[in-house]
């Protein structure tokens, strides 16, 4: 009885209340002003819309569409207003908003976008940027944490006098600066050094045009400034065993010796390098496949100096260089903002060998891994669950393609990752297969007779075993350390076969339609995430992009006229 | 038909229906929910009633229970079913056991029919009609969520709007860029350290667009004063100006439609919303703002900072 009182008062109050706000509402709709703040904005949004000259899809009919289906001059309920939809379009396609006129010119044309205006974005410069930058945040190309250089070549600065911190133990006696006083020489044309308290023997500087500020002067210590080719045993003086020589100094100009800044410089260089290639590839308007094949280089003129001057004395295998020294142009090292580009032999793969990209990604294993995370959509991932626990026999087998649980992933890495097996691991030198065959006899020999392998075996060949199992591969090059004979032909064609292999597959177009999506909708699309539909729209997209040759834009047309871009939750 | 008047005659038919219903409860044509409560408990008496007294009628009530769920999916097909069961909701309570009884049988009946119907429909190539026994999954509405800038974007949005400012500071006589040395702060990725963009509108975040707002907008209106002061310069800054061709002193409290159109052409440049002409719901809030705003001060240029501040600040400036 109470329950039933209760309800007849909640309902005489109801009553009451929505006759009062049926009052209310008759009176704001005198008071048009005080009526405006009751309309929401996105009942506005819709007004907007349905002033427009869009053709508004229903519902059941945008069900029946698929990837590519949408027209710009289409629309569906609760969709961007024409506006706001040509400013999401100008800030993903050119990192902008939309100018007056353009958005002056929208109105014009009652909301109808052109799509030639939207080719006219996709051929700018702006548009090649916002592509780059995609790919630099695919490819984490940044590699200003590295040091390039041994320690040997770097110069310190004390009281404005520049002098070389590592070789001073050989010519001063200790890691220590030269006197503040101007160099002197004996008769034969030798150096003087003064002999100090602490033991050490020191010399004076000398005023050097330092190739980093031609036109300045600065003081160099005598012994740094030498400027010899070679020392009096032979070692060329651009080279780290040089530089220890007391006869070697920083050569001509200092063109072998760095500063902190031109550390920085050269890895900026590069990274820029591969940012202009890629923007090279979107602003001509190229297939996309060209990112993982293209031959072009962009060089700039501290890089000119660095592949000049710098292979030798290096941390990295920078030797021998990817970059044959007749290609290289005449530029100073000033000339930072003077960009050239060359063509280079067919071994190049575009990003993928890539100096900023090898170096970034160091082992082969990384290389390969990267790829298959940015390019496949495949990261290598354990199972769920961990991996399964190698029995006793089982981890004593080295080949990781067969070790329990290493096989995993490793069985599929080990093949992808010798598509790098000709790119150095730890640094950027090519290993010319004329040069370096596959398997070279005075490798073997002095890997079995024990006798002292040359430079050239010991960093490129396996000439050492810990393991039975590693001693057919003796004299090989380390590429062909457990490499099944199907998969040299990784080793001696390269990325770029990696690449055309998975394209084959539509693997490759199939990830890109998923990485673009990723972009430009925001939200994560791997499977795990979609829905049926979405992954059968990304198929769709991966099979259009191939049919249409690859080109970036088509794909990026299909993605944003869908109803998926153009309605904001 | 204006925007406005839609939005009314929505909620006005809205509020009438809902009067209505509430009209309908009070008089009894939907059931009080004691009187419901009691009509379940007591058909739920019957059946344990019924399932006691025999396991074979348990057995028919449970395929009653599937067929009502077939019968959803179905509609078209067993309409008298549905009608039955609308009445049995609509019983009540006093006179519901014989009618139960009656209603149950009946659909037992209806069903096992239906399932024989079914059965044979879907297994009869010849027929070709296919039955679907499961509702389908409802279609999710495609979208994408809305995202924030990236600083880059940001940078340039602001420079774009401003007409060529940006947010710095004075650093050994140079202006830094501070989107550009704050970077790392803001979740833009180096790919060493970070190799992922942070795009949450963070309270981090929030703050130093606040702060990048009213630098930037300080730095406006003085370039505009200035442009004001000295019109020999000839540097005319109409069209980044905040105030247009307007007077920044004056208030125009005879002639708000001059405001109006300046607030729309800012509206535009700051978030692409062209506003309809005449009053809007978006055209009031920021009308508002800039009105009290200029009220406190007793000045209409904080009118127009106020204004820019918000218009960089809001949701609508730094995502899309």
């Amino acid at each position: 009885m109470k329950f039933r009182s209760t309800y007849s008062i909640i309902c005489s109050l109801t009553v009451h209340i929505l006759t009062l706000g049926i009052l209310i509402l008759g009176t704001l709709t005198v008071y048009s002003p005080v009526h405006a703040q009751c309309v929401e904005p996105e009942l506005e949004e819709q007004y907007l819309m349905s002033t427009s000259e869009l053709e508004m899809i229903s519902p059941e009919e945008a069900l029946t569409r698929g990837a590519g289906d949408w027209s710009l001059n289409e629309h569906l309920s609760g969709g961007m207003s024409p506006s706001r939809y040509m400013r999401a379009l100008t800030l993903d396609l050119l990192g902008r908003l939309p100018t007056t006129e353009e958005l002056a010119q929208l109105q014009e044309s009652q909301g109808i976008l052109e799509m030639n205006q939207i080719d006219e974005w996709m051929g700018s410069p702006e548009f090649a940027d916002q592509a780059s930058r995609l790919v630099r945040s695919q490819l984490w190309n940044n590699i200003s944490n590295l040091n390039l250089y041994n320690n040997n070549a770097g110069l310190s600065r004390s009281n404005q006098i520049y002098w070389l911190r590592n070789p001073a133990r050989f010519t001063r006696g200790d890691r220590v600066r030269c006197l503040d006083q101007a160099a002197t020489y004996d008769a034969d044309g030798n150096i003087e050094t003064f002999e100090q308290e602490d033991g050490t023997f020191r010399e004076g500087w000398v005023w050097v045009n330092p190739y980093w500020a031609p036109d300045t002067q600065v003081k160099v210590c005598a012994f740094d400034a030498q400027t010899n080719e070679f020392s009096s045993n032979g070692s060329f003086c651009g080279s780290n065993n040089g530089l220890n020589r007391t006869d070697c100094g920083c050569g001509e100009g200092m063109k072998w010796c760095v500063t902190g800044q031109i550390r920085n410089q050269m890895t900026r260089s590069l990274a820029e390098s591969l940012d202009r290639l890629v923007a090279s590839v979107f602003s001509d308007g190229d297939s996309y496949l060209e990112l993982f094949q293209e031959r072009r280089f962009y060089i700039n003129g501290p890089l000119v100096h660095f592949f000049k001057h710098h292979l030798r004395l290096g941390r990295y295998t920078l030797n021998p260089s990817p970059i044959p020294d007749w290609q290289l142009p005449d530029f100073d090292y000033t000339e930072s903002d003077r960009w050239t580009q060359l063509i280079l032999e067919g071994e190049h793969s575009g990003v993928l060998t890539h100096p900023a990209f090898l170096l970034r990604f160091q082992t082969n294993r990384a290389r390969a891994s990267h790829f298959y995370d940015i390019f496949l959509c495949s990261p290598f991932q354990p199972p769920e669950g961990g991996l399964p626990v190698p029995d006793e026999e089982s981890v004593r087998n080295p080949d990781l393609q067969e070790r329990a649980g290493c096989k995993y992933c490793h069985a599929l890495l080990e093949p992808a990752a010798s598509y790098w097996g000709r790119w150095t691991e730890q640094g950027i030198a090519y290993l010319n297969p004329e040069r370096f065959p596959s398997e070279r006899e005075d490798c073997l020999n002095c890997a079995l007779s024990g006798s002292q392998c040359s430079n050239e075996c010991r960093t490129h060949y396996i000439t050492s075993t810990l393991l039975e199992q590693e001693v057919p591969y003796l004299g090989k090059l380390k590429a062909y350390s457990f490499r099944r004979d199907e998969h040299s032909v990784n080793v001696e064609r390269g990325p770029r076969l990696l690449a055309y292999s998975e394209i084959t597959g539509q693997r490759l177009p199939r990830c890109v339609a998923q990485r673009t999506a990723e972009w430009l909708l925001g939200k994560n699309m791997s499977d795990a995430e979609t829905t049926a539909r979405d992954r059968q729209w990304l198929d769709e997209l991966g099979i259009r992009f191939s049919r249409g040759g690859y080109r970036y834009p088509s794909l990026i047309k299909d993605i944003i006229t869908d109803e998926r871009y153009r309605r904001v939750k | 038909m204006s925007l406005r008047k839609i939005y009314c005659v929505h909620l006005s038919t809205t509020l009438f229906l809902a009067l209505v219903l509430a009209l309908s409860a009070c008089t009894g044509q939907i059931q009080d929910p004691e009187a419901e409560s009691n009509s379940q408990s007591e058909q739920n008496s019957q059946q344990s009633t019924e399932t006691s007294e025999s396991s074979e009628t348990t057995e028919t009530t449970e395929v009653t229970e599937v067929s009502e769920t077939t019968e959803t999916t179905e509609t078209t097909e067993t309409t008298e079913t549905t009608e039955t069961t609308e009445n049995t909701e609509m019983a009540r309570p006093d006179d519901s056991n014989e009618e139960i009884e009656q209603t149950e049988s009946n659909e037992i009946e209806e069903t096992e029919t239906n399932l024989d119907q079914l059965e044979r429909e879907s297994f009869d190539d010849e027929e070709g009609e296919v039955v679907q026994l499961f509702e389908p999954e409802a279609v999710p509405v495609l979208e994408r969520p809305r995202r924030r800038m990236n600083l880059d974007q940001l940078d340039q949005a602001i420079k774009q709007v401003s007409g060529g400012l940006m947010w710095s500071e004075r650093r050994n006589n140079n202006d830094v860029n501070l989107f550009e040395s704050l970077a790392s702060t803001l979740g833009k990725p180096d790919f060493i350290q970070q190799t992922n963009e942070d795009l949450t509108p963070s309270s981090l975040f929030t703050k130093f667009l606040d702060d990048a707002a009213r630098q930037v907008c300080g730095k406006r209106i003085d370039l505009d004063l200035e442009a004001l002061a000295n019109p020999q310069n000839g540097i005319d800054s109409a069209e980044s100006s905040l105030w247009g061709a307007l007077n920044p002193e004056e208030s125009y409290q005879g002639n708000s439609e001059l405001i109006n159109q300046q607030i729309r052409a800012l509206v535009l440049r700051f978030h692409s919303h062209a506003l309809p002409v005449g009053e809007s719901p978006r055209l009031a809030y920021w009308r508002w703002l800039f009105e009290t705003a200029s009220l406190v001060d007793h000045n209409p240029i904080s009118g127009w900072r106020a204004l820019c501040i918000g218009l960089i600040t809001h949701p609508d400036f730094y995502s899309y």
